[in-house]
């Protein structure tokens, strides 16, 4: 049976909370006969697993959401999808995900999840045209993924970093049309992952990636997670600390440009002992943007000593945006240190102050300091991800004008 | 194993009082006429009140918050009017209803530090006063019901204006069998130096409370309400689902405290919520600490310039107590301050849940909020929960917020036992210290009650 890792736990000594119902859209849904035509060359395995998923799907609607429509969802035939580009040394520690065998098969379960919703988690999962199970790489992996307004792209891998072994990702997705990407990432003992996520989502396109990490004892977790969009996007990561000591740090940040919406949600569950857990964000807001940030930390009971903490930042540059942060804090044990802090205004009064003391006018000040921002966020990894850095503050100096 | 608890004994009291008249559970148009008809109400208000069942039969249930599967609003006995005549004399008052009342100390408590008191019996009030100098300056201090007949313009005007009965399905159930309350009208430029106060008691077992609040601050004026409410307990669910409305005029001040300490079978879940005008000032103080499950968020529109919101409450979770409560501030003003200060307090497996919002829109510029949560957890079979909705339309604002949750720390204990107290006494200092934020805003009398009510009980050792 598959235990699917739920975001909030409702319940409580007997008593259980209320969430609201998915309220869902009608889309012209993939049904049996795309799923005949996709599976037609799946090994036993795998074939049990899409189809298992495929019933689950067809009982769920796309939902509703309120902030970001998906109204203009258009789930494009599935013989034009696009597959994923893979630069990795060592390839001989990676395979496609359609020769799964019965341990992987048991390891995708163990790490089923909900995603940003479970339709759209589903949907990658069941119709996806490539997917890969990476065992052991040498660093860097890139795995690179387009969508464009004609052409999907759906992919659902599995990375499995082992015991005492560290690793290095980075996953690159462009969208100019509809692109679902699934992760799940086991994190064996004494384990490491340096993982750097750079979206650029296109206008009209629709970006979801659902990334699932387990981290097991004294494993390591460093996620980057950067976006531009002009279109919608919607990055989901769960960090499950199921092992004492583990340690994961959530470092997300976007831009947002045009009318460009952004919904991203980072969640760490925390519940093995003296697992450390801190979410640190930022984000920027230009023209008729909306941006929806929602980090969230959840202690399980007994997990002593643990520490989790969020902080995130929002700039609105333009009258026009819109921002909202909903940080959440769900603890269920007392031996523990748990805090978040959230602002949301524009840019400081005090350092525009002093740029135009100093003879900027005041876009150019509000300019430098935004750039300033980002590349301090982006000097935190420099060492890991150097080129794509550099890739990344050059698209930001281009785009904050 | 610790065993901080509320200490509830001197609330949890029963009178066999007697009652002129009981009707069955559930809500029907036949009640609905049959009430309206007995308080002699102009038939808009009886309209208003079908209207309401209407939208409370076609609402569903919140889709968020605590569970209410469990409450049967068709087993709820909805109103229950006690035998007895409504006065301004205590004398007048049977002696079970006095005696109750005596024992709450409220009588003991207008006599030295108040301006008025109403005093709700299950679904009528029985007793309503205030000062003759304060009436003498237009001061308006009534029951809900008297004030439907002698102010029919003004009610007309605001009654469930704030919180119409499309807003949600309890506020519909309360536009459709409200009964009791207080409606308080201060004059431009008055100030009522001493606070008034309104006391609800639930005393008979299986019933809901429907009281309805108003009040309209007119310009420049200042005024403190305290609400005050308990029942004993029982083994069948009772429900309050009040309301409170509150108009904040242009440069009015108004404070409203709450010390809610429903018995442990109670569903609470009430509405409150106040609209301010330019310059003008809204205060909740807040303490819930009764109750199996609330859901409860004061609210405020600061909807005029430079208005001013400042929410403060402590929300107590025991055993057995589900409590989602929360504040939402919607500014849509320019230059609108607000700040936010809620605290709370898990204990012997309770759950308290903050859930908050905090909205600036696009017209409110130069606005400033700040909005900070603390959580105590005393022990670890208790759960705290904060999840404040922040959202911002315009780019001028500034909003910071934080958030923390932990337990008593063993630095702060070690430091207070050197000094020679127990641990269980250390423990208790530290959690009065916790919510001294709102015992100091409290009159004294109700700062002394509150700290009375959180009583601190424990052996050996706790987290």
């Amino acid at each position: 049976m598959i235990t699917v890792e739920r975001v909030i736990d409702k319940r409580h000594n007997g008593m259980e909370m209320i969430v609201p119902d998915n309220e869902g859209l009608s889309v012209n849904d993939y049904g049996r006969s795309e799923l005949n035509e996709i599976i037609r060359q799946d090994g036993e395995q795998y074939s049990n697993y899409r189809m298992k998923r495929f019933f689950e799907y067809k009982g769920l609607s796309f939902p509703a959401w309120r902030k970001i429509s998906l109204e203009n969802l258009n789930l494009l035939p599935l013989k034009n999808a696009i597959s994923s580009t893979i630069n990795v040394k060592g390839e001989k520690n990676i395979k496609p995900i359609k020769e799964m065998n019965q341990t992987e098969r048991f390891i995708f379960d163990r790490l089923d999840f909900e995603g940003s919703d479970r339709k759209i988690l589903l949907l990658a999962d069941v119709f996806h045209s490539d997917g890969y199970i990476f065992k052991h790489f040498e660093a860097p992996l890139t795995i690179s993924t387009d969508s464009t307004s004609s052409r999907p792209s759906y992919a659902t891998n599995l990375f499995v970093i082992p015991e005492n072994t560290n690793a290095k990702i980075h996953i690159k997705n462009y969208s100019e049309g509809l692109l679902v990407m699934n992760n799940r990432f086991l994190l064996q003992n004494g384990s490491s992952l340096d993982i750097l996520v750079s979206g650029f989502t296109d206008k009209h396109a629709f970006s979801f990636l659902n990334n699932f990490y387990m981290l097991e004892d004294e494993a390591e977790l460093r996620v980057t997670d950067f976006n531009i969009s002009d279109g919608i996007v919607a990055p989901h990561h769960f960090v499950l600390n199921k092992g004492e000591r583990s340690k994961v740090e959530i470092m997300p940040s976007f831009l947002v440009v045009n009318r460009g919406k952004i919904d991203s949600q980072y969640v760490i569950k925390l519940s093995g002992r003296e697992a450390h857990g801190i979410i640190n964000g930022m984000g920027v807001l230009k023209d008729f943007t909306e941006a929806i940030f929602r980090p969230s930390v959840h202690i399980a009971s007994e997990a002593k000593g643990v520490v989790g903490k969020e902080k995130s930042s929002m700039i609105m540059l333009s009258e026009n945006s819109r921002a909202q942060t909903i940080p959440g804090l769900f603890v269920t044990e007392n031996d523990v240190e748990a805090s978040h802090a959230a602002t949301v205004g524009t840019v400081d009064d005090n350092h525009l102050y002093y740029l135009m003391s100093r003879g900027y006018r005041l876009n150019e000040a509000k300019r430098m300091i935004i750039i300033a921002m980002f590349n301090m966020f982006f000097n935190r990894i420099e060492a890991s991800f150097k080129e794509e850095c550099e890739r990344m503050k050059n698209d930001i100096a281009r785009r904050v004008s | 194993m610790s065993n901080v608890f509320v200490d509830n004994k001197s609330f949890n009291f029963k009178h066999e009082a007697k009652y002129s008249a009981k009707s069955e559970p559930g809500i029907n148009k036949g009640l609905i006429e049959e009430i309206s008809s007995y308080k002699n109400e102009p038939e808009s208000m009886l309209k208003q009140r079908l209207n309401s069942l209407e939208v409370f039969k076609n609402t569903k249930k919140p889709g968020f918050g605590v569970d209410t599967s469990n409450l049967d609003i068709q087993k709820i006995i909805p109103y229950l009017r006690p035998e007895a005549n409504k006065g301004n004399n205590w004398d007048d008052v049977p002696y079970e209803i006095k005696d109750t009342f005596e024992r709450l100390g409220i009588p003991e408590s207008e006599r030295k530090a108040l301006a008025g008191v109403g005093a709700q019996y299950d679904s009528e009030v029985v007793y309503q006063n205030i000062k003759k100098e304060l009436e003498n300056i237009g001061v308006v201090f009534l029951d809900m019901e008297t004030a439907v007949k002698e102010f029919p313009e003004l009610v007309r005007k605001y009654f469930m204006k704030l919180v119409p009965a499309n807003d949600h399905k309890y506020a519909a159930l309360h536009g459709a069998i409200w009964s009791g309350g207080s409606f308080v009208y201060v004059p431009e430029n008055t100030e009522v130096s001493l606070p008034l106060q309104a006391y609800f008691r639930m005393n008979a077992q299986g019933t809901g409370q429907f009281e309805h609040t108003l009040i309209v601050a007119d310009r420049g004026s200042k005024v403190h309400f305290i609400e005050g409410c308990s029942a004993p307990r029982y083994n069948i669910h009772n429900l309050h689902a009040g309301m409170v409305e509150i108009f904040v005029k242009e440069g009015a001040s108004v404070r409203y405290s709450t010390i809610q300490n429903w018995s442990k079978n109670t569903f609470n879940l009430n509405t409150k919520r106040a609209i301010v005008e330019e310059n003008g000032t809204m205060e909740w103080i807040s303490g819930s600490l009764g109750s199996e499950k609330t859901m409860l968020y004061p609210a405020t529109i600061l909807k005029g310039k430079r208005a001013h919101a400042y929410h403060l409450g402590v929300t107590y979770a025991g055993d057995g107590q589900h409590m989602d409560t929360g504040s939402k501030v919607i500014h849509l003003g320019s230059e609108t301050t607000s700040n936010i200060d809620v605290r709370s307090i898990s204990v012997n497996g309770g759950w308290a849940f903050y859930r908050g919002l905090l909205k600036i829109a696009k017209g409110a510029k130069r606005s400033r909020s700040s909005v900070k949560c603390t959580s105590l957890m005393v022990d670890n079979d208790s759960r705290a929960d904060t999840y404040p909705v922040i959202e911002v339309e315009n780019n001028l604002s500034d909003i910071g917020h934080e958030a923390k949750i932990g337990r008593i720390g063993e630095e702060e204990l070690f430091y207070i036992m050197s000094r020679g107290l127990t641990e269980d006494d250390a423990k208790a200092m530290i959690v009065r210290g916790f919510i001294e934020p709102i015992t100091k805003e409290l009159p004294l009398e109700y700062a002394v009650e509150l700290n009375r009510l959180i009583n601190i009980e424990m052996d050996s050792s706790i987290g």
